[in-house]
């Protein structure tokens, strides 16, 4: 039995009359990590022998697949459904463009940026986190909404024409390319890697507490508030990276695109598909919303039904995601984030 | 960032050896590769912006046509290929496409046309990638705008100040003092009506009655009318997107809101938007870019503006767009460019042949050497009124050519 949650594990911890063990890690969680550090490797080395071509594509892919795992960690783990991400994912852009404008070589300043997503989350967490469920959905939508009014109000960030990222003509096209590569390819490890420990640290329990029921949870002495600040201060901070290289990568932003509600969409989109809480899902989902845009981009407004059809689709016939319904029969754990307790008297 | 030099040197040989060995797998042979001319042309085709495009198929067709037996450039023959994208109306999308269109289609230029969200971003992957690009339908104001120095992007079009100067000799023309209503959403076009038209009324010495930056898609614009009124806005000076022109307009009739002179910038360029507003539309005066009526003709076969037109509505049964002249142009300007370059395949000979380009287009006559500043050719900004045609229609009739006198007046200004 893998425990889903915190309670879980503690039931069975004082129902046990006997003595019983706590397996967290498994044969098939090895070779799934070790398996990841060389496709992580394989993939760090694409540039030199894949060329541009095959970088641009997997550029979005990665973006797509940061933003799923990110997404997750507060939706999946701590039961805080966003609709406003994108609100990090504009702060990001335009604290690169701030940066850049400064003088910093762009590549360089994309920590700096994701970091202002990350600070700036922190004020916003206190006002927003005080609202739960379709309230705080709908609390974060408006943030964006405000970001994206004050951008466009500011003559200094470009008003509603967008700017263009600075201090990049200066490098050669080649290499560009090849950086902004490897940074969408750290940022989206870092994320998937992040969300992974945190999942498995005593942050994910308490995080899967307060998503099952936050009331109990706080009378087992769960930090609810604090639990869920994390989760959202954390995700902002990666959504602000993954900002600011998309904008590495388009060289432009415009407030009515980066601030749109169609990133939130498809970060839910990714995340439900996938199998919502849990570490493999969000990637599962990603390749799957990756591939279908690259397959149905040439219908055009018939991409959009179609992916409609396909999430309306897997939410009817495999409510848990396609990972969650593959994977959850069967017992297979790629990335171990639970506790499977068995007796051993 | 020591190891800029080494590890640029590395990757640019083994990034260049792959690029080479991965265009070679993808096209035909490598060989055919190296001798076809391929030019991306990027333009919203659905979305919002699916107005601009709609004449994309028909353009792109008559000059397929007219290159099919290929380009001799330097005593040598080419093939050319032209490569289309569409932008979805989104500003991200069409930077992915001009990403792919260097990377994957390896194209010898780029092509975009219609609003920023299409010039700016295809403008700037050009620019960092060093492929030549030219671009057109967005003023060189917002196209120049807080980006460059430009190396590779160039821009052929009008000029927003000029439109200004060109509407406020137009308000002149009625005599006396007067007050000019400004509807200005808050969007780029709005943005950059604001900040020419409110000095330039300051400088008439008239009063100016500013909406303020009304979000595009509003449904409600009586407090606006009823501001306009009480101020006693005579002039009207509009940049609204088309569905929201037809919501005010039809609200300002209904408040009996009636101006002398109704000016309206892109909105009312396009025929379908008159024909909406029916009996409404007529007497509102638009900017004229290009018409049916302008005196020249294609440098790539001498097809005549009027012939284009007519071939347009032959073809499709659909009235001429004002886009159809500059997306022709600029297939016009790409191959005098790549002519001129002496090598199709050098992309700084092509980007500096751009940059030397002066000659006549269906659209009319472009001078890159000339400014308003470098890497831009300005395009002149007539204007136009729209009157009911016999056959239950409007047309957009020329009144005012002070900036290009070699395009035939079509009849006066007549006050609503």
């Amino acid at each position: 039995m893998t425990a889903g949650t915190g309670g879980g594990a503690v039931t069975a911890g004082t129902a046990a009359e006997g003595r019983f063990a706590v397996r967290r890690w498994s044969r098939t969680a090895s070779v799934a990590a070790a398996g990841s550090v060389v496709a992580v490797a394989a993939l760090a080395g694409v540039p030199y022998y894949a060329g541009t071509s095959a970088e641009q594509p997997l550029v979005t892919l990665f973006c797509l697949v940061a933003l799923a795992s990110l997404w997750n960690l507060m939706a999946g783990f701590a039961g805080l459904t966003s609709f406003g991400q994108q609100a990090y994912l504009g702060a990001g852009a335009y604290a690169l463009y701030a940066a850049a404008s400064m003088g910093l070589d762009p590549f360089a300043a994309i920590p700096l940026a994701a970091a202002a997503a990350g600070v700036l989350s922190l004020p916003v967490s206190f006002a927003v986190l005080r609202l739960s469920g379709g309230h705080f959905a709908v609390a974060t939508w408006v943030l964006a909404e405000i970001l994206r009014l004050a951008v466009t109000l500011a003559p200094s960030a470009g008003g509603n024409t967008g700017v263009s990222l600075p201090g990049v003509s200066g490098y050669d096209a080649l290499l560009r390319q090849a950086l902004t590569y490897w940074w969408a390819l750290a940022v989206a490890v870092c994320s998937v890697a992040g969300v992974y420990a945190l999942a498995r640290s005593r942050f994910g329990l308490d995080a899967r507490a307060v998503h099952s029921d936050p009331v109990a949870a706080a009378s087992a002495g769960v930090a609810v508030g604090r639990t869920r600040r994390w989760a959202y201060c954390l995700s902002a901070f990666g959504t602000g990276a993954v900002g600011a290289v998309l904008f590495a990568n388009t060289l432009y932003t415009q407030p009515g695109s980066v601030f749109g509600v169609q990133h939130s969409v498809a970060m839910m989109f990714m995340v439900v598909i996938g199998g919502i809480g849990t570490i493999e899902g969000p990637i599962l989902g990603a390749l799957v919303f990756f591939a279908l845009q690259q397959a149905l981009s040439g219908y055009g407004p018939w991409y959009l039904v179609l992916l409609g059809a396909a999430g309306i689709a897997i939410t009817l016939f495999a409510p848990r995601g396609l990972w969650g319904s593959l994977a959850a029969p069967r017992g297979w754990s790629l990335f171990p984030i639970g506790h499977h307790i068995s007796g051993t008297s | 960032m020591e190891t800029h030099p080494s590890r640029r040197a590395f990757l640019g040989v083994l990034g260049t050896a792959a690029l080479t060995g991965c265009s070679g797998g993808l096209k035909e042979s490598s060989g055919g590769t190296g001798g076809t001319i391929r030019i991306g042309y990027v333009s919203p085709r659905t979305g919002a912006l699916a107005v601009f495009g709609e004449s994309d198929d028909y353009v792109v067709g008559t000059v397929r046509e007219a290159v099919r037996k290929g380009l001799t450039v330097g005593g040598r023959s080419y093939p050319v290929e032209i490569v289309t994208k569409d932008t979805q109306s989104s500003a991200a999308r069409a930077a992915e496409v001009a990403a792919e269109l260097i990377q994957r289609d390896a194209v010898d230029i780029v092509l975009c046309t219609s609003t920023p969200d299409t010039t700016n971003p295809v403008s700037d992957q050009c620019e960092a990638a060093g492929v030549p690009c030219l671009a057109t339908i967005c003023p060189w104001e917002i196209w120049a705008g807080g980006r460059g120095p430009f190396t590779y992007s160039y821009l052929y079009f009008v000029g927003s100040r000029e439109e200004t100067d060109v509407f406020a000799g137009l308000w002149r023309r009625l005599g006396g003092d007067h007050v000019v209503g400004g509807l200005w959403p808050n969007d780029v076009d709005g943005e950059v009506y604001r900040r020419f038209v409110t000095p330039k009324v300051k400088e008439l010495g008239w009063r100016l009655a500013d909406s303020g930056a009304y979000a595009d898609g509003s449904t409600d614009y009586s407090s606006i009318i009823s501001a306009f009124v009480k101020s006693d806005v005579d002039i009207l000076q509009a940049t609204p997107i088309p569905p929201d022109w037809v919501t005010f307009w039809r609200q300002a009739h209904q408040n009996r809101f009636r101006p002398k002179m109704v000016c309206v910038a892109k909105a009312m360029l396009f025929p379908s938007v008159a024909a909406t507003l029916g009996p409404l539309a007529e007497g509102i005066v638009s900017p004229v870019w290009w018409s049916p009526s302008f005196p020249y003709k294609s440098s790539l076969d001498g097809t005549s503006a009027r012939d284009l037109a007519q071939g347009y509505r032959t073809a499709t049964g659909r009235q001429w767009t004002p886009p159809m002249g500059f997306n022709h142009g600029l297939f016009e300007i790409a191959v005098a460019a790549l002519r001129a370059s002496g090598d199709p395949k050098d992309k700084k000979a092509v980007a500096a042949a751009i940059g030397r380009q002066k000659g006549e287009a269906v659209s009319g006559r472009y001078d890159f050497t000339a400014g308003p500043m470098k890497n831009v050719s300005q395009a002149p900004d007539l204007l136009g009124q729209w009157r009911a045609n016999g056959s239950g229609g409007h047309d957009l009739v020329i009144v005012d050519n002070s900036l290009e006198p070699a395009i035939p007046l079509q009849g006066d200004l007549r006050p609503l």
